[in-house]
Formats: C-alpha cells, structure tokens, sequence
C-alpha cells in the first residue's frame, strides 16, 4: 500500500480532526507503507526495572520468554539513557522523546495509531495492575497533555484491581462509567465494555490457578489480574494495540519502603516466574486461536534493567552506569518478524516509532527510529536503520 | 457482595479522597475501640488495615476487615490499590497495605515511618539570575508532625533537560525549625540558561522521606533561576581513546595472561574539550559472575593517560575477566557510559587469567548459629546479636542480620556484625568459637514499631566474595528467633501535641497564606532531533 492509498483509508477522521485544528491524521501516515500482516500488538513491558539476564539470558528461569526468542527476533543491545529515574525512563518508553516535567506532553503509541487511523477507543489499550507504581496510568491526564490529541485518539486505559477483585460491589455500568470517562468511548462501545466487564469478572482472575502464584499482595496481584485479563480482551474487542505495564519488578530494591515485607531479589525473582508463566498462557491462547495466530505480534520491552548485582542487603537496584540497567533485550516475535537476532546498538527512543509504524504512522515527537531489522525478508524497501552514535 | 457491607470510592478532583462505611450492625460491634475514628463527614467506622492518615490528624478508614478480598490459599489480604493517595502526596500520606489475619485494628499501624513532612512553601533568597560558579538560595518551611524534620532537598534541570542537574540541600536553621535554608552552587562550566525546579524532597529523623512535584504543589511553581551567558560552558563528556587491559608497553592488541593474585594493569587514553577528566571508573566481570572495579588516575608523564592496578583476591577464581562497563566524567559533571558489547574502543579489554586451585575458594560461609541476649526489650534499648560462622578458605567478610516487626515488615534494621575476640571457649570440638563469633546491636528507635520482631535475612560473604543468604523462608530455623518491643513514642498524641505546637508558633496551614503566587508553568522543551538524524544533545555546544 502507498501513501495515497493509505492516506485515503483514513476516512472521515482527517475532518474531524482538521476541524478541531490540530494536526490533521494524514499528516500522521508513512511516506512508504507496508503490507504488514501484523493486525495486532501485545507490548509486555515487563517493567519497573527488570534484567534480561532473567528473561532473557537465563533459559531455564524463563522457559516461556525463551518460546518467544526462539521464533521471534532480540535486540540483544536495546539502550536505556536512564535508569536511574523511573519517570524519565517510561516517558522516554512511552513517547520516544526525553523527559517532560510532570504531565507528559508528547503521545504515546496508541494516540499516534489511533488518530490516524480515526479508530474506536476500544482499538487500543492500556492495561495495568494498579493505579500507580510510577508507570503512567488512566489519571495522570490520560497520558498526554498534548493539544493535538485529546480525546479522540486516548485509548482505553483498564486497571486491573479496579475491577478484579472479589465482592465487588459496583455493577458494570458503573464500572465502565468509572474507569473510562473521557476516552472518546462511543454508547455502542460502552455496551460492550459493559458485557465484557460482566463477562471477565465472572471468570474470577483472583483464584490464580499458577505454579509459581502471584506474591499475594499488591502490586503484584494486580500484575498477575492484568496479564489474565489480555486473552479476553483479545477476544472481546480484537484491538489493534495493547500495552500491558508491569510494575512488580521493582521490588527488587528491597525495603526501599515502598513494597514492603521480603522484598528484594528474593521477591523480583518471584515476580519474574509468575510473570513467564503468564506470559506462557498468552502465547498459547495467540497461538492456538485461529484468528490471532496469524496476525499478532507480542513484543517485551521493560523500560530498563536492573543492577549488575544483588547488593549486600539482598536487594537489586537500578543505577547508572551498570551494564544490565543500561543495556536491555527487546523481543519482536509475530507474523512479519524473523527469527534471529543482532548486537546492533538500538535504543530505548526508537520503540515508539517501531510500533506505531507496524501500523504505517509516523510519530512526529518520538526522536528514535523505525528499527527495521526484524522485519521479515519479504517486506522490500523497508527503510535502513541509521546507527546510533557510540562514544 | 456480602450482605451488609458496601464499599464507596470517591476520587476528587484536588485529591484523592477514599473511604469506606459499614453498617450500624458493624460498627456497633467493632466501633468505639482503640481503631474507632472520628472523620467529619463519613461514617465511624473502625480502621482495621490500610487506613490513609490525612494531614489534618483524620485517619480514614478505606475498607472493613470483611471487605476485604482474602487471597486465595494464604492468610494475606488483597488491598485495593484504588486508594493508593502516592499519586497525590501533597494531599495524604497512606498507610500501605498490611497483612493482618485477624482484622484487629492497632495504633501501631500508623508508622512514623509515614509521617512525612509537608512543605508548606519555597522562596528564592537573592538573586535569580547568577553567573556560572554562583549559587543560589532559598528558604523552605515544612510540617513535620514528628517534629523531626531534617532535611529538604531540590533537584533542578537546566535548559536541556537532564544535560545539566544541579540541586540544593537545605537543613533546619535551628534545631527543630521548620524553616530550612541552603544553596545551591554552580560551577564554572555551567551551561546558561533557565533551569527549572523537577522536585523536591523532604525528610525527617524518623526516616520518612516523600518527593514532591509541582503538579501537585502549586507553590513549586515559578522557582526558576537563569545563569548567564557562559563562554566556559562544557556540556561534552570526555572522550576515551583507547583502552589497554595490560602494561603501557605491550602490543596494541595483545591479551594479557597472567596469575589471579598478581594486579591487572589498566591503562586508558581519555581526553576531555573543556574542564578537564574528573573521573573514571572501569568495571571487570569474571567467568564466576564476580565483579571488581576500580578508579583509574592519571599517570604521571603521560599525556591524556589514566591508569590503575587491580588488586584480584587471590581467592578468585581464573578464566576470561571481561571489561565490561567503563565511566568517565569530566570536571564538569558530564558522563561518557561505555559497554564492551557495542563500543569498539573495549572490545580487547580482557585479561585471561590462570588460577590457584590450592587458594580458590568457591564455598560461602557456613552459619552454625544466631542468637540474640534478651527476648523482650523497649524500643531503643540495646538488643545484641551474635552469630557463630566459619568460612572454609579466605575468611568471612561480612556478616548483616536484618530484623523487621511483624506482620508489617515496615521498619527494618540492618545489624552490621564485627568479629569478636573471646578466648577460651571451645563450643565443640573442631570450632573454636573465639575466632569465629560475631555480634552486633539492634539499634531501635522510639519511633518505631512495638510488637514482635524476627529476623528474615542473614547475609554474609567472605573474603572471595562467596555470598551465603539465608532466607526464613528457605530457613525456617531463623524464622523461631523473635524479639518483642514495647514502648516507643505515642504517635498519636505527638503529632497532636507538635501540630498544636506548630500553629502557636505560626507554621503550619496559614503559612501558605504568605506563599507568593505561582508563577507561570515553564516546562523543558524537547530537545532537536538526535543522532543519527542530527547533532546528539550530548555531543552539540549551546
């Protein structure tokens, strides 16, 4: 598909939007578009600081993240500018631009897609586990304060333990008024999102039936309730983007005050083996579904990595200048990636454009690059990726 | 839903605001005792887990003990992250979830650990407008109702972003004052420009310590200081040229191969444009997963060249020790981070070391026992701890027991041991406990926690950097040691009486009153496009 093509594809938005003033959604498109096979993206961001030299280094901790590598495509050399600040870092994730002060200003890749596409709300998702453990979440002004994408390009944004969690004494209407005001959802879309809700919480998340079970506590129940959750999403509303912000890494810092009880590597170990055998049940309903086997990626990213080393105190921090902070993995494994992988210094910056471009738009505000080299051979006239600077 | 009992979520647009209400049956059988709050508009309920503690001396209760979800197959209670106020600190301070099986409410709950203390304003003293090398002041005042307060700190940026931090510690002007002063001090080789008030972060002698945004604290806003046009700016980190994991004399590319008990030498070129290399750190990883590193200095005689001689345990064992990541940060403050698996410039940084088989040591510590000399205690008494350990070939190094009360596991107290030298005690035979005891105090404060204690990590290492970590859960023997705590400081009524005693003296929420306006919300631009589509913002002069 060509510009023009794709350009016409984006039907009325580009009226509405030019209407309202702001950038209009085919300034959004790609100056060569792809007939990518990718439908779908699940982004795990196994995130708050975990350690490829967990997931991604260490097969036998990690049997399920291996299933991905072992078809999918690694970024062995995926670079962190900070990592010492979890703000500046999911910012920099999120919107592939540096640190704004407070609320971000920049739009993260669901706003992108979703303007230019003019899509439906319930296109694209956020998922979290809970409200806040310094990921960005539904209440931090919808995750951008940018002028150019209001409403109409949010997407959804779904807290797990909002919604998952027993006696609940709310009914769906009212949880969907609740957790998704101003997100552009239209009445049909709020009907289903009423059914889904009824639906979902009468498959009861709560009673895990895991080999390695959730820390019973928060964050951690909410991560385990919120990576449930995605195959029924899925399902229910076959959305085109779907990012799922893990916290409970951070646990690794130990009594930091913030997680309290037997926190440090002890704990984020546990986080990590619940989470691969999470992450195995979703592999396994995306490969098992006649649907989505063909059409969906599932990339993992965390926003950093952790220390070298478990310190005296049995905790893993996150500083800079260590290697594992500085130097994550990223995995792309789908229906348009290859199988391999390179040492290539790519960066943290350029996961913003990559995703949006699966989708054939652009993000003007992300300073990173389309990294290309995963996409399969038979997709010609894919842009070069330009190596970033080593000093 | 079980019957009789609701839960209500109110999130307000100022803050987050939640609470929940029982019925009249409820409250009539659990109100009225040591948990029963009085909070103007809700219902009485008693607080039993996870009550958020207001700054106005109102503890609300977010959620009955029968509301509460219990997790399956365990004696722990879910909590509803819903109420986690972290989003709005300026607002309320919470009391986390706390594992509580029995549902009773405690005053003990409400850690000074939580008591963060409030900044109720922040002025600029002097100028706003400096030159490089020039400082800054200001003046805070916070309200601490620990009356404790210590310590604020701020954190700027400058004109792009993070190229340029600066921050400024301000500390009581007299003893217990909740007026804080300090500076903030510039160098010579400071970039020009706006720079902009991040966060700032207070902190008190009980231990709390809370950041604080300007989103939140409006009052933050408009403290913004410039520094004036500046021909010595440097904002380029230094440049490493060569690395040399070997003596200055050796071929280019040769790969050292020598015995672990003799130094490595390591040798680097590292050239800086402006202020001049300040400091440089190299970091080697060994085949065991060990790392050693090491700060290199300037060698005398050389141009631009930096060296050191690691000194290896001889107790380490032998293989490939691999450069992994280098630092190196000129006077300026500006850092150059470099990892041997995509720069160039590490890519022969290694050294192949041969090791000793008779001095190896691949074995941790072994742990024969922990005791501690009192079962009972008051908070602030001295409790000591003693451990007998051996290590079987380079001696133990460290010894850290941690005790932690439960079941809140909020404070914790990391016990440092140093070895004790007793004499003529055989414990039996084969260990002479003289040469192999440990012990070390269980240093308390008043403001923390009563109750029963335990220890959940033992952590030693020895001399070869074998860690040996002992975990209850893993250890259950550890686990059987508990220490109980009484008295400490009555909460409450402190933060009544130093809350009464800081609006007698002025402070408190009329000082925001005399709070300037908040100025107009300046944020950082983003920065121009970066390589490889343009100049790096780390590598182009302002």
């Amino acid at each position: 598909m060509r510009r023009r093509d794709f350009v016409k594809s984006l039907g009325m938005a580009g009226g509405a939007a030019a209407l309202g003033g702001g950038i209009p959604p085919e300034a959004l498109a790609q100056e060569t578009s792809f007939d990518f096979k990718t439908k779908h993206v699940i982004w795990i961001i196994n995130g708050n600081g975990s350690r490829k030299a967990e997931w991604y280094e260490n097969k036998d901790l990690s049997p399920n993240y291996q299933r991905l590598v072992n078809e999918g495509y690694v970024f062995e050399e995926d670079h962190n500018e900070t990592v010492s600040d979890h703000g500046h870092s999911w910012t920099e994730l999120l919107t592939g631009n540096r640190l704004q002060n407070g609320i971000p200003l920049h739009p993260t890749p669901p706003h992108y897609v979703r303007k230019a596409h003019g899509d439906a709300a319930t296109n694209y998702w956020y998922v979290n586990g809970v409200s806040y453990y310094r990921q960005w979440r539904y209440s931090q002004k919808y995750f951008t304060a940018h002028p150019d994408y209001r409403e109409d390009s949010r997407p959804i944004s779904l807290t797990a333990t909002h919604i998952y969690w027993p006696d609940m004494t709310r009914t769906p209407a009212q949880v969907v008024q609740q957790e998704f005001p101003d997100m552009g959802v239209t009445d049909a879309e709020r009907a289903q999102l009423e059914e889904f809700i009824e639906a979902t919480y009468a498959k009861r998340y709560w009673e895990f039936n895991l080999s390695n079970q959730p820390i019973p506590r928060d964050p951690f129940i909410g991560d385990a309730l919120g990576l449930a959750v995605i195959p029924d999403l899925l399902q229910a509303f076959k959305p085109k983007m779907l990012l799922f912000q893990q916290v409970g890494h951070d646990t690794g810092h130990g009594n930091g005050g913030y997680l309290r009880q037997q926190t440090g590597y002890f704990e984020y170990e546990k986080v990590h083996k619940t989470t691969d055998e999470q992450l195995g049940k979703i592999i396994d309903f995306v490969k098992n579904d006649p649907y989505f086997s063909t059409n969906t990626a599932i990339i993992i990213r965390p926003e950093f990595g952790r220390d070298d080393e478990v310190n005296l105190y049995g905790a893993i921090n996150h500083s800079s200048g260590y290697y594992q902070c500085h130097r994550s993995a990223s995995i792309f494994w789908g229906p348009d990636f290859k199988q391999g992988k390179t040492s290539e210094l790519v960066d943290r910056k350029d996961m913003v454009p990559t995703l949006t471009g699966l989708f054939n738009v652009k993000a003007p505000y992300a300073i990173g690059q389309m990294r290309t080299q995963m996409l399969s051979e038979e997709l010609s006239g894919v842009p070069e990726y330009k190596p970033w600077v080593t000093g | 839903m079980r019957k009789g009992y609701f839960v209500c979520l109110i999130v307000l647009l100022a803050g987050l605001v939640v609470f929940s209400t029982a019925d009249s049956e409820a409250q009539g059988r659990r109100g009225g005792g040591p948990g029963g709050v009085d909070t103007p508009g809700v219902p009485k309920v008693v607080g039993p887990l996870s009550t958020i503690m207001g700054p106005t001396d109102v503890v609300r209760d977010v959620r009955g003990p029968e509301a509460y979800p219990l997790a399956p197959t365990t004696d722990t209670y879910y909590s509803i992250d819903a109420v986690n106020p972290i989003m709005d600190p300026m607002e309320w301070v919470v009391d986390e979830f706390i594992s509580n099986p029995d549902g009773e409410f405690d005053w003990r709950d409400l850690k000074s650990w939580h008591y963060v203390p409030l900044p109720k304003s922040l002025t600029i003293l002097g100028r706003r407008k400096i030159q490089a090398g020039e400082s800054v002041a200001f003046e805070a005042t916070v309200e601490d109702l620990t009356g404790t307060q210590s310590r604020v700190s701020l954190s700027y940026f400058g004109p792009h972003g993070r190229r340029s931090t600066y921050s400024a510690s301000l500390t009581p002007v007299a003893e217990g004052s909740p007026i804080m002063r300090g500076q903030l001090t510039t160098n010579e080789w400071t970039e020009p420009g706006v720079y902009y008030l991040t966060y700032m972060s207070t902190s008190n002698e009980s231990r709390s310590s809370k950041v604080f945004h300007s989103d939140h604290v409006p009052f933050m806003r408009g403290m913004e200081f410039e520094v004036l046009p500046n021909p010595d700016a440097d904002v380029i980190p230094p440049v490493v040229e060569w690395v040399k994991v070997n003596t200055l004399n050796a071929e280019e590319d040769e790969i050292r191969t020598q015995r672990v008990q003799e130094a490595i030498p390591v040798f680097a070129k590292v050239t800086d444009n402006k202020s001049g290399v300040g400091n440089i750190k190299v970091r080697f990883v060994t085949p065991e997963g060990k790392f050693i590193e090491a700060n290199l200095h300037k060698v005398i005689g050389q141009e631009d060249v930096y060296g050191a001689m690691l000194t290896v345990p001889q107790w380490w064992g032998g293989g490939e020790y691999e450069l992994l990541s280098m630092w190196a940060q000129d006077k300026a403050g500006k850092t150059s981070f470099l990892f041997r698996t995509t720069h160039p410039v590490l890519e022969n940084a290694v050294v192949n070391m041969t090791q000793d088989d008779t001095t190896h040591d691949e074995t941790p510590p072994t742990l024969f026992s922990v005791w501690i000399d009192k079962t009972e205690a008051r908070l602030g008494e001295e409790v000591t701890v003693s451990v007998i350990i051996t290590d079987d070939m380079s001696g133990v190094g460290t010894v850290a027991v941690n005790f932690t009360p439960i079941p809140s596991y909020i404070d914790r107290v990391i016990v440092h041991l140093k070895p004790v030298e007793i004499t003529g005690v055989i414990q039996k035979s084969g260990l002479d406990v003289s040469e192999n005891l440990w012990t070390g105090t269980v240093a308390t404060t008043e403001w923390m926690e009563p109750g029963e204690w335990k220890i959940d990590r033992i952590m030693a290492r020895d001399n070869a950097d074998n860690y040996l970590d002992l975990l209850p859960e893993y250890v259950p023997e550890i686990d059987t040691i508990r220490l109980t705590y009484t008295g400490g400081h009555q909460l409450r009524e402190q933060m009544r009486l130093n809350r009464a005693g800081q609006q007698t003296a002025g402070i408190g929420p009329g000082v925001s009153q005399s709070v300037a306006p908040a100025g107009k919300i300046r944020r950082m631009d983003m920065t121009p496009p970066h390589p490889p589509r343009g100049y790096c913002l780390n590598c182009h002069e302002p």
